[in-house]
């Protein structure tokens, strides 16, 4: 696959494995970094559009439908469920147009779809798009319903994405989000058609990234771990948090990214607290204030991640044979994302791994990266139960893995672990098995 | 953020769209989930479903995952389904035979202006409706954005801290525009002074000679004319601000649409009162460009929370936003595009009102308007 359409083409991006290392290396300064950027960051490809629209028509066609609708989502700033979702709720518009809140009429026999939005909008896969004729405050629905019938769906079977939550796209909105009105619209307009849900069906073909995403991906690491950098050499104890805060999201889109908030949970070490995703005033950096922080960019919509725990202190002796147990756990697990195996490989061991080697806890947590809200979503407080087993890893899979152990503090009893650990990023599954898009070395960062 | 909303400002809410339902003969009101910015302005929450009986019962809230605040320190709890948690809201107030006006299920004259399809869930919604048939639902957008629509005094102090956070990550891009800046720097400079403020993250645009999409390695060269919308964001109270920098020295053009804007928009700041409308800022604006060399384009927009009313754009515009009179707390932006004619760039700058003892207030003194 050749990465064209880009000003300063990057070159054969021909798998991807080879596509993740098509970023700067870890030493590379800010104007590399940034010149990277602006090549990476102009969108993808035509050949990568034929490729999902292919791959999505495909895996429609052997599920028998006739076409794929996206219809309107409400959108992330009403359906705010978490900073995840609200992004995922455009999500499957933005993998198949590269445009932000559009509705997407695919039908499987090949033909052109038929792309909705709100305003006018195009881009280098859109040459135009169909719009309410008093944009942007009429309805979308009308036009949908006029996209159907131009294309003879009145007795089809019809995928709807998004109806409800999906096992790899969606995972966070259980109930979908697609708008009520729009949908009810729809349906009552073909009554000899069938509507059902095909979240599942688009998202399987967005978990398995082309070597362009990959590629992108592993940029977004690279700059999240620039920020990690910014983080540890300019914050201090004193500091406002909304300082800490505007310095890191500042090194983010002075590297390229669009902007994706800083989430992190912190307090006095060891000690369990809310997440935060916006800036707070007046809360000064403390002594052994421990920060465990989210760093994600966001290149070409897709969203990277790097999960770095940080503390202004020293580690407690007490964390290290704690922290050096996760380093062997993280790398142990890693290296069961291969194709072949599936999720169900995973859960199995990590939940083994802590009572075979003195840890109150060894929790999975990963989720899947893409354009928002993207799966399997496996937590501790659900660790894959809901039938995630049988998923295979595939190549192109990407995810975020940040497992998590837990240990007792010495002399201190309860149900639950005192001491909690947590540390990863960014992996891609290839040919030849699991790569990380990321550098760094294991471990917490102390500040002193 | 220096403002807190305190629980006498949640009551002042609950009561005002609590007998509006009555007075439309309503038995009660909902916002489901997917309504955030309703479900914000009632509860402080984006990610919750509220029931607010008319007749005068307790609201019955749900919030995600054991979230609480100061106004509903006691929510109903979910994990991430809706449905069934929302049918039992709606029982728990005593409203499942009864007539129910649902915020969110179209677009509202007030909020919500540009949701044509609506924001209310598929799924949750649709299994309210199979599990409580004796219901009849109705919708009732309007009468949620009507109360957003009138602020009370520390709404209004919120937008002003908005827009001043806003002002200030504009002062911050002209001090960094200069020749061989590159793009992405802007975009940090601008970000890390909103944020240092504390504000809430809101999209800002920054565009070049017109190319809102951003070349981040590209380095700004003299002449060019950057073109910047930075919203501030305290409490959720979102005010976006508008302003325009020419790199370098400017060029007699650039002052002439300069003055052309500072007149259009003391005129139409002035046009703006409790009796008054949009229509009345377009007049006032055309009858500036009437008699200037200038083309001057005018696109208003509400202030709140989040898609408030009214909405009128250029080439986009609805009669019924175009006369739909101000209420007392209302807040709007203005925003001018001053155009001199040619390849040249125009000047685009906003301003945002506030209609305070029955006249319009800028919330920022970077005019200087003569009112």
């Amino acid at each position: 696959m050749v990465a064209t359409n880009r000003s300063g083409a990057t070159g054969v991006l021909d798998s991807i494995s080879h596509a993740a290392d098509q970023v700067p290396s870890p030493g590379a300064s800010t104007s590399e970094i940034l010149k990277a950027s602006g090549i990476i960051r102009g969108g993808f490809s035509i050949e990568e559009r034929d490729r999902r629209w292919r791959t999505v028509r495909q895996a429609a066609r052997i599920s028998d439908f006739d076409c794929l609708v996206v219809p309107r989502a409400v959108g992330g700033v009403n359906l705010c469920l978490s900073l995840e979702q609200v992004r995922g709720a455009w999500s499957d518009a933005r993998y198949l147009t590269m445009l932000e809140d559009a509705v997407v009429v695919l039908p499987v026999d090949g033909r052109d779809p038929i792309v909705i939005t709100p305003a006018p909008d195009s881009n280098r896969w859109i040459e135009a798009t169909r719009t309410p004729s008093q944009a942007p405050i009429e309805p979308t629905w009308p036009l949908v319903v006029d996209a159907l019938n131009e294309l003879g769906m009145g007795r089809g079977r019809i995928g709807v994405v998004g109806m409800k939550g999906g096992k790899y796209t969606h995972t966070r909105a259980y109930d979908g989000v697609v708008a009520h009105t729009s949908l009810t619209n729809i349906r009552s307009s073909f009554p000899r058609a069938s509507f059902e849900d095909a979240t599942d069906l688009l998202g399987v073909c967005r978990s398995q990234k082309g070597p362009e995403e990959v590629q992108s991906l592993a940029l977004g690491s690279r700059i999240a771990e620039e920020a990690i950098k910014t983080f540890r050499d300019t914050c201090h104890v004193g500091m406002d948090e909304s300082e800490m805060y505007a310095l890191v999201m500042a090194r983010f889109l002075e590297l390229g990214s669009d902007y994706y908030s800083l989430g992190f949970r912190t307090g006095p070490i060891g000690v369990r607290y809310w997440r935060i995703v916006e800036p707070r005033r007046e809360h000064p950096i403390l002594e052994n204030q421990f920060f465990q922080l989210e760093f994600d960019s966001l290149i070409n919509g897709l969203i990277s991640q790097e999960a770095q725990p940080m503390v202004f202190g020293e580690v407690p002796a007490s964390w290290k044979k704690m922290i050096a147990l996760h380093e062997d756990f993280w790398w142990s697990s890693f290296e069961l994302m291969r194709p072949g195996n599936n999720l169900g490989t995973l859960i199995d061991f990590c939940r083994a791994y802590g009572p075979k080697n003195g840890l109150r806890s060894s929790d999975i947590l990963m989720h899947g990266r893409g354009y928002g809200n993207d799966g399997p979503l496996l937590t501790p407080s659900d660790p894959g139960t809901r039938s995630m087993r049988d998923i295979e890893f595939a190549p192109g899979n990407v995810f975020v893995w940040k497992p998590t152990v837990g240990m007792d503090e010495p002399g201190r009893n309860g149900n639950r672990a005192a001491m909690r650990f947590g540390w990863g990023g960014n992996v891609v599954v290839t040919e030849d098995g699991p790569k990380r898009l990321f550098a760094r070395s294991h471990g917490l960062i102390s500040i002193q | 953020m220096s403002t807190d909303l305190v629980v006498s400002e949640r009551d002042r809410r609950w009561a005002t769209v609590r007998e509006s339902a009555a007075s439309a003969g309503l038995d009660g009101l909902l916002v489901p989930i997917g309504n955030g910015s309703d479900s914000r302005y009632l509860t402080l929450i984006r990610g919750a479903v509220i029931v607010i009986p008319a007749g005068g019962g307790d609201p019955v809230v749900v919030m995600d995952q054991g979230q609480s605040n100061s106004w509903v320190p006691e929510p109903r709890s979910t994990v991430r389904s809706w449905g069934r948690p929302m049918v039992e809201a709606v029982q728990e107030a005593g409203l499942g035979g009864g007539r129910i006006g649902v915020a969110g299920l179209g677009p509202g004259r007030w909020s919500h202006v540009t949701a044509g399809d609506g924001v209310v869930t598929d799924a949750p919604f649709r299994e309210l409706l199979r599990s409580l048939p004796r219901a009849t639902f109705v919708d009732a957008t309007d009468l949620v954005g009507c109360a957003r629509a009138a602020k009370s005094a520390a709404e209004i102090a919120l937008l002003q801290e908005s827009s001043q956070i806003a002002e200030s990550g504009l002062a911050r891009l002209r001090d960094v525009a200069v020749a061989g800046a590159p793009e992405a720097s802007l975009h940090a400079a601008v970000i890390k002074r909103i944020l240092a403020f504390g504000s809430e993250y809101r999209p800002h645009e920054i565009a070049v000679d017109g190319n809102a999409e951003p070349q981040v390695a590209h380095r700004l060269t003299m002449g060019q004319v950057i073109t910047a919308t930075v919203s501030g964001a305290a409490e959720g109270y979102t005010v976006a601000e508008t302003d325009s920098v020419i790199v370098g020295a400017e060029p007699p053009y650039w002052a002439a649409q300069r003055t052309a804007f500072r007149e259009a928009l003391t005129l139409a700041v002035k046009s703006v009162s409790v009796r008054s409308c949009a229509m009345d800022i377009v007049d006032a604006v055309d009858a500036v460009a009437s008699r200037s060399p200038c083309d001057i384009a005018v696109h208003v927009e509400g202030l709140g929370i989040g898609d408030d009313g009214p909405f009128l754009t250029p080439d986009r515009e609805s009669r019924e936003a175009r006369t739909l009179p101000f209420v007392p707390g209302q807040c709007l932006s203005v925003t001018l595009r001053v155009s001199a004619g040619g390849h040249r760039q125009p000047y685009i700058g906003s301003c945002s009102i506030a209609i305070s003892d029955g006249i319009g207030v800028p919330l920022s003194d970077r005019h200087e308007l003569m009112v």
